[in-house]
């Protein structure tokens, strides 16, 4: 239904837009923004669900609590490294099971109470304790991102100590990530479930109020610890309909907006008084490969899918350079785990079919594809199905696609695929180059024990490295960990590797300041309008 | 005539019931698992199973909708898993905009479809029927989307007279003329074919009343034309138009989802849309049954208004 509503106007909206651009004059001098200049408007994709940050689970939400709140760790400007936030330094026990955080001691909540360790206590134990008494103002669908966390302990007023079950290097990223940052005790012990509607952080701006469907607005935090925010006021607006984001952006209506369309953004590029910022993240869309049965069992046409598959026109053509072309199950937003050596597969349809025949497929072969109609990171999940269809069907390969609404396709797929189908789309965003093999390579994660191995992947050096690289503190050893694992996966093609998400925001000129960041999360504190 | 409305709203009880358990039994058959919904792609089934318990999604299919029937007659329409709040207060908020969007709409329909009606009868055959006879056929088959889509460009993005999206101004907005300035594109938005179908019916009916014999009567009289149309013709053609209305109303309350996503209007249809892909059953159920309720209301008004209006009715 929704789709439907969405795309069925697209191509007349499309006219539209083009001969509004033509009408439109050059220069910076966007017409109709009417407002100070301290006052940033963002155009979002959705009403926010929740700005409790343990509650929420999108982009859409993360983008306005990275705002509100820190966590002990951030990630270092235009990387994925963590670096110290609220806490000023940690030490790592020698075993690796233990993580000693120092924590700043003049940071205040913006409901005026002090952070200290006690904070940190209750935000974990709040998170991952079924018996603590606030508890049930989740759920927190994240918390398996500390799952490892055994025990938070306050040691003085300062300090703090995490206590693991084993060695689990992915912590400090889990701890940058929204699901880290930290609440106030004070407030969620004030408005219990509905705290995620009253939220109160430590960050450089604080909560005003949350008009549904019209605004969250923030304001500059005067009693910030660290370097106090440019903007007096930030306004969030959920903007669903993509047309309505672009018209609003042209009107003057908002400074920032996020997650346009490929058309819009082609469209914008071209105008002087937009900027288009552009910035690939540590996602994956890929093809999940039925290894079990089927015709995917056999690694060689596993490796003809992807040899079939033209990336480079998918990206270029259908996301009209909304993404990248991915080489490995590893993203390359994850620098320091990237082996930089590893080449996507090339297009090579010849080398496809001499492998399928090899694989004694040298007929025409009918495969079923599962795709979603929309989903969080799918991207266009129709039209590249299409894509992959004509790409594969030229090698032989007949692609019979089924399309499903987005929760239902993750019922089928999360189930795996034997009996189902032979390949599934797929796509994760993640903060750790651990957490997507952790949780969809691993043989032990195969849909039976409730992982999302759902082409059911085996291979026991994958394993042990997965397993190595989670436990292992030192990152250059990870990060070799990770290379070997790259190169592994790549060869055995469980999955078809497809693209990266290139994330886009466009701007007026007249915004400075602004940087995406590979973890698509929104920081406004030093933008401003000049 | 208490009696008849009595009767009348009585009669609402089965049809709400009815309402109900088609809404309840579509959202319960529908493929897709709330709890999925909510939890999203990292749910282990642990969780998925703790929270479809927490859900009552465990429970027998008929329990559950007498659990929420119970609960829906003392007034609790239950809490949204996906907005986490109460149904009611999310209701409460958007039904305002939308019976204010419709309301718009429909005052613009009535006096413009009417009005381009009476004149189009009252010239009949000539060149001012002629040119309403195209725009009305112009309103009723212009795609509504594309005629949002065009005023907002023309008269948001070019002209910078009138706001893009929203009910009030993002910052410092607020009061009656802003809230009118934003009101104006999406109610026009909307009226257009409102108004094109009460135009040819309009005109239509308008044409029968002055083929009856008391126009010839009154025209004999030596009435002037004028006292004839307005006088006698109108009022007559009104009360047939009325249920005609009525159902326009009903339209307009239920229809406006594209226009609602479009202006970013923060009314009902936006949120339905929203609710049934997010799976958030309760609050699909009651958005239904209160849009319902609202249609089944405003036809009632319409026939309790031609009862008033109309005494060959009221008679029978």
């Amino acid at each position: 239904m929704r789709k439907r509503l969405d795309n069925m106007p697209a191509s007349f909206a499309w006219l539209v837009l083009i001969l509004g651009a033509l009408f439109t004059a050059a220069a910076c001098t966007p017409e109709g923004d009417r407002r100070p200049d301290d006052v940033l408007v963002i155009g979002q994709t959705a009403e926010p669900k929740s700005l409790d940050p343990h509650v929420a689970t999108s982009l859409n939400d993360f983008r306005i609590s990275v705002n509100l709140y820190e966590g002990l760790v951030r990630f270092r400007e235009g990387t994925l490294e963590p670096e110290p936030a609220l806490a000023r330094r940690w030490e790592l026990s020698d075993d690796g099971r233990q993580y000693t955080f120092f924590l700043r001691e003049d940071v205040r909540f913006h409901d005026g109470t002090v952070f200290d360790a006690s904070a940190v206590e209750f935000n974990f134990e709040r998170l991952l304790n079924e018996d603590h008494p606030y508890h049930h103002t989740g759920p927190f669908p994240l918390a398996f991102f500390f799952d490892k966390v055994e025990n938070v302990q306050a040691i003085d007023a300062y300090t703090v100590v995490f206590e693991l079950a084993e060695p689990f290097a992915p912590l400090l990223s889990n701890l940058a990530y929204p699901t880290g940052l930290m609440v106030s005790p004070a407030a969620v012990r004030r408005y219990g479930i509905d705290y995620g509607r009253r939220p109160a952080g430590t960050g450089p701006f604080r909560f005003v109020e949350w008009q549904p469907r019209r605004r969250v607005l923030l304001e500059r935090n005067p009693d910030y610890w660290g370097e106090v925010a440019r903007p007096r006021v930030l306004v969030f607006r959920p903007l669903i309909d993509p047309m309505t984001r672009v018209a609003e952006l042209m009107a003057g209506g908002i400074d920032i907006v996020t997650e346009l369309s490929p058309d819009n953004v082609s469209l914008l590029r071209s105008d002087p008084r937009f900027r288009v910022h552009e910035q690939t993240g540590p996602h994956l869309w890929f093809l999940i490969l039925n290894t079990r049965s089927g015709p995917f069992s056999d690694r060689r046409v596993r490796q003809a899918v992807n040899y079939a598959i033209d990336k480079r026109a998918l990206v270029e053509n259908v996301l009209q350079r909304t993404a990248t072309v991915a080489a490995g199950p590893v993203p390359k937003a994850f620098g320091w785990a990237y082996d930089e050596r590893i080449e996507p597969y090339p297009h090579d349809p010849e080398r496809a079919r001499s492998l399928l025949r090899e694989a004694g497929l040298g007929g025409r072969v009918t495969v079923r594809l599962l795709a979603p109609t929309s989903g969080s990171g799918m991207l266009a999940p129709v039209q590249m199905a299409a894509a992959i269809q004509g790409d594969l069907a030229e090698v032989g390969l007949d692609v019979r696609i089924e399309t499903y609404e987005w929760n239902t396709f993750l019922g089928k797929v999360n189930q795996g695929l034997d009996g189902q189908a032979d390949m599934a789309e797929m796509a994760w965003m993640t903060n750790d180059p651990d957490t997507l093999p952790y949780l969809a390579l691993r043989s032990a994660a195969a849909p039976e024990n409730g992982g999302f191995n759902s082409g059911y992947y085996e291979n026991a050096r994958v394993d042990t490295l997965i397993e190595q690289a989670r436990m292992t503190t030192d990152r250059d050893e990870r990060g070799r960990l990770y290379r070997e694992l790259q190169r592994l996966v790549r060869e055995d093609a469980p999955w078809a590797f497809v693209a990266s998400w290139r994330q886009n925001a466009v701007t007026t000129c007249r915004v400075k300041g602004f940087a995406l960041q590979p973890s698509f999360f929104l920081l406004l504190r030093d933008v401003h309008k000049s | 005539m208490n009696g008849y409305i009595l009767r009348r709203l009585l009669q609402l009880i089965p049809v709400l019931f009815g309402i109900s358990l088609v809404v309840f039994l579509i959202m319960a058959l529908l493929p897709g698992d709330p709890a999925l919904a909510i939890l999203g792609p990292y749910a282990t089934p642990e969780s998925l199973a703790s929270l479809r318990n927490e859900l009552g999604l465990e429970e027998p299919l008929w329990r559950r909708f007498f659990i929420w029937l119970g609960n829906v007659l003392q007034g609790d329409l239950g809490r949204s898993v996906a907005l986490q709040r109460p149904v009611v207060e999310e209701i409460g908020e958007r039904i305002g905009p939308t019976l204010l969007l419709a309301a718009a709409a429909l005052a613009l329909s009535v006096v413009l479809g009417l009005g381009a009606g009476v004149v189009a009868a009252a010239h009949r055959r000539r060149w001012q029927d002629q040119v309403l006879t195209f725009l009305v056929l112009l309103g009723i088959s212009v795609p509504q989307f594309w005629l949002a889509l065009l005023l907002i460009l023309v008269f948001a993005v070019w002209l910078h007279w009138l706001p893009v999206s929203g009910m009030f101004s993002v910052y410092a907005g607020g009061g009656l003329i802003d809230l009118l300035q934003h009101l104006l594109l999406p109610a026009i938005s909307l009226a257009v074919v409102a108004t094109g179908v009460l135009a040819r019916l309009s005109r239509g009916a308008m044409l029968e009343e002055l083929s009856q014999d008391y126009v010839r009567m009154a025209r004999a009289k030596g009435l002037t034309e004028r006292q004839v149309l307005y006088k006698h013709a109108f009022l007559n053609m009104l009360g047939r138009m009325v249920p005609v209305i009525g159902l326009q109303a009903g339209f307009l309350l239920g229809g406006a989802v594209y226009i609602e996503t479009v202006f970013q209007w923060p009314g009902m249809g936006r949120m339905l849309v929203d609710a049934i892909s997010s799976r958030d059953l309760l609050l699909v159920q009651g958005g239904v049954l209160v849009l319902a309720s609202a249609y089944v209301l405003v036809n009632l008004l319409a026939d309790v208004l031609q009862h008033a209006l109309d005494p060959r009715i009221r008679r029978r």
